[in-house]
């Protein structure tokens, strides 16, 4: 893709819905006609304005891309002022009126905003927490009755408590990472590898998982090994996850 | 419980307290201009949110370079805090010298003024702000990126190991470049630390707050300066920011997003209040140039802080400073004809790209 191909595709990105930046073309507008003072119109008109140009240059972008990915470049959109623009002409309209009009203005523009923006609460991915940590329940448990003062252990997780378990608990190892689930890397990992086989070969998985030091297998309760896992255990089952622990490799500090 | 209280006092009043020289209304301190960042108006909320803001740029702009120089050092945690305290200490000690000699203000005055009454746009745009510091506690986000910049922070915290695990794993690795020049993990690991409190729970519950807070106090202080202290403007101009704050979730790159879903991270500090910061600074720079002829030294200084706290968020935030003031000064020198302050403003954003070239040589 070239630069210019990929800038669109940042700004598109970026623009989202794309009610909001109509909303702050037209505010930059309002202010580029209304506002007489020098410095204001400099940070509310001619600032963004020269902005979107600089933004939109190829050689811009290549000079960005010497210190950053290209994925980053919409943070160069940061320095438009977006809200403080809207913020101020609405803010100025709504207080050239009186009385009623001006209730009736703030009504229309508190609208617009609420039409062309998005509540953050209704964010698919914002959830009521669970607790303290702001992390699911089953992994502050599994991770607490795992934890070992002093020194860590290695445990194998299933891939929804992946990005979870080393920010609650950083004593609690990983064989293999979220780069794997992300395909941040092109490396196979044989743990990972034999855990997505189907039918599962709880004697691979065993052997891979006792020769790689791992202390704990954990699956949820709808995956369990039907046959029994070669070196490991049983251990417990927390809130629909079973635990395997290792018969041979100790946990003692 | 403890170790809550011990947070709320780390990020509020160490803030607060090496601030108060920029915060508190005194004309007669040398690097005060009359007018710059809303000097006219001095009500009490306008010179607490003043100091706050000033201040926490302080203390990431004292922090960066510590941090860095640590990581590189291949020192621990313990050593980051110590220095880092101890020269907060010493800049804390300094700016209450300067308060003290050259007289404090009025301040039975200042705290009898109380706060201004508000307008109803005032009180409307509090309750948004309510309802979002609300909000931040009971609601979570998940963001695949804490798999990173938090866990960073718990291994720091945990061990003490400064960048020296791999995050996703646990397992030693090699200095990870990309990420060491803005260390914003070691500032959550560093009140982790001070506070005995989990690194996870600091992360995702007790540092957003903060984060809106820090980044309406500065939104305030832009709303007092460019409605010049009017009352009722500057109630208007913060309940429409409010709600565009409230209602930005309409691009997953939007700096409203990154405020309310992903505070905890660089990126959202750079976004939501370096940035706005430096508006801020620049505005009032501006401001000085219309009235004054020339910028402050407080504004110089305040844009290399801002530069150096933008590193300390994000590798490229140095670049993005310099991006910012080179534009404003270009158009200071097109519409004030003049060279010599608009080129010092460049010159003091400078310091903040080393690390973004010493990223480059070093990877």
């Amino acid at each position: 893709m070239d630069s210019f191909a990929t800038i669109l595709k940042v700004i598109k990105d970026y623009m989202g819905t794309g009610f909001v930046t109509v909303l702050f073309l037209i505010a930059l507008a309002y202010a580029a006609i209304f506002e007489k003072d020098r410095v204001k119109r400099c940070f509310f008109v001619y600032m963004p304005a020269m902005m979107i140009p600089v933004f939109l240059c190829p050689v811009f972008f290549k000079i960005y891309g010497l210190f950053s990915e290209g994925v980053t470049y919409y943070r160069i959109l940061w320095l438009i002022p977006e809200i403080p623009v809207i913020a101020y002409s609405m803010s100025h309209l709504v207080m050239s009126f009186k009385g009623k009009a001006r209730v009736f203005c703030v009504f229309l523009c508190t609208l617009l905003v609420i039409f062309c923006g998005k509540l953050m609460y209704l964010d698919t991915y914002m959830i009521p927490a669970d607790n303290i940590y702001h992390m699911p329940k089953y992994v502050v448990d599994i991770c607490d009755a795992l934890h070992v003062d002093g020194r860590e252990v290695q445990v194998l997780v299933p891939d929804e408590m992946q990005q979870f378990v080393r920010q609650y608990d950083p004593c609690i190892c990983i064989p293999y990472g979220r780069e794997y689930m992300m395909g941040l890397t092109l490396e196979s990992d044989e743990i990972r590898d034999a855990m997505s086989e189907t039918p599962r070969d709880p004697e691979k998985i065993g052997r891979l998982c006792v020769y790689r030091y791992v202390h704990y297998i954990v699956v949820p309760e709808s995956m369990r090994f039907e046959k029994s896992l070669v070196y490991y255990d049983e251990y417990m089952t927390i809130d629909g996850y079973v635990i395997y622990k290792n018969m041979y490799l100790d946990t003692d500090v | 419980m403890m170790s809550a209280c011990i947070t709320i006092l780390f990020e509020i009043l160490m803030p607060l307290l090496i601030g108060a020289f920029f915060g508190l209304p005194s004309n007669k301190t040398a690097c005060e201009s009359k007018t710059a960042g809303g000097e006219k108006s001095s009500g009490l909320l306008l010179t607490l949110a003043r100091a706050y803001a000033f201040g926490q740029i302080l203390l990431f702009a004292i922090f960066e370079p510590i941090a860095v120089f640590g990581v590189l050092k291949d020192q621990e945690m313990p050593f980051i805090i110590k220095t880092f305290l101890a020269a907060s200490a010493v800049i804390t000690i300094f700016f209450w010298i300067l308060i003290i000699s050259k007289k404090l203000p009025d301040m039975k005055g200042l705290v009898k003024s109380g706060f201004d009454k508000p307008s109803v746009f005032g009180i409307l745009a509090f309750l948004i702000f309510l309802f979002m510091i609300v909000m931040s506690f009971i609601m979570t986000y998940t963001d695949g990126d804490d798999a990173f910049y938090i866990t960073v922070a718990a291994d720091a915290a945990s061990s003490d190991s400064l960048y020296a695990k791999n995050p996703y794993t646990g397992f030693a690795t090699t200095l990870l470049f990309r990420y060491i020049f803005a260390p914003f993990p070691l500032w959550i690991s560093f009140l982790s630390k001070v506070s005995g409190m989990n690194v996870s729970a600091l992360a995702h519950t007790f540092f957003p707050w903060s984060m809106i807070l820090l980044s309406f106090a500065v939104m305030y202080i832009i709303a007092d300066m460019v409605t010049d202290g009017d009352r009722k403007k500057r109630g208007a101009f913060m309940f429409f920011a409010s709600l565009l704050v409230m209602f930005g979730d309409y691009s997953i790159y939007s700096a409203s997003n990154f405020l309310l879903a992903r505070s905890r991270q660089g990126k959202a500090a750079l976004a939501t209040f370096v940035i706005p910061f430096l508006f801020m600074i620049l505005y009032s720079s501006f401001k000085e140039m219309e009235e004054m002829g020339k910028i402050s030294f407080k504004n110089l200084l305040f844009i290399c802080a801002s530069g150096f706290s933008a590193a300390l968020c994000s590798t490229m935030g140095g670049a993005l400073v310099i991006s910012f003031t080179g534009l404003s000064a270009l158009m200071m020198a097109f519409t004030y004809k003049k060279i010599k302050y608009p080129f010092f403003a460049v010159l003091s954003s400078v310091p903040s790209i080393a690390f973004a070239v010493l990223y480059m040589v070093m990877r």
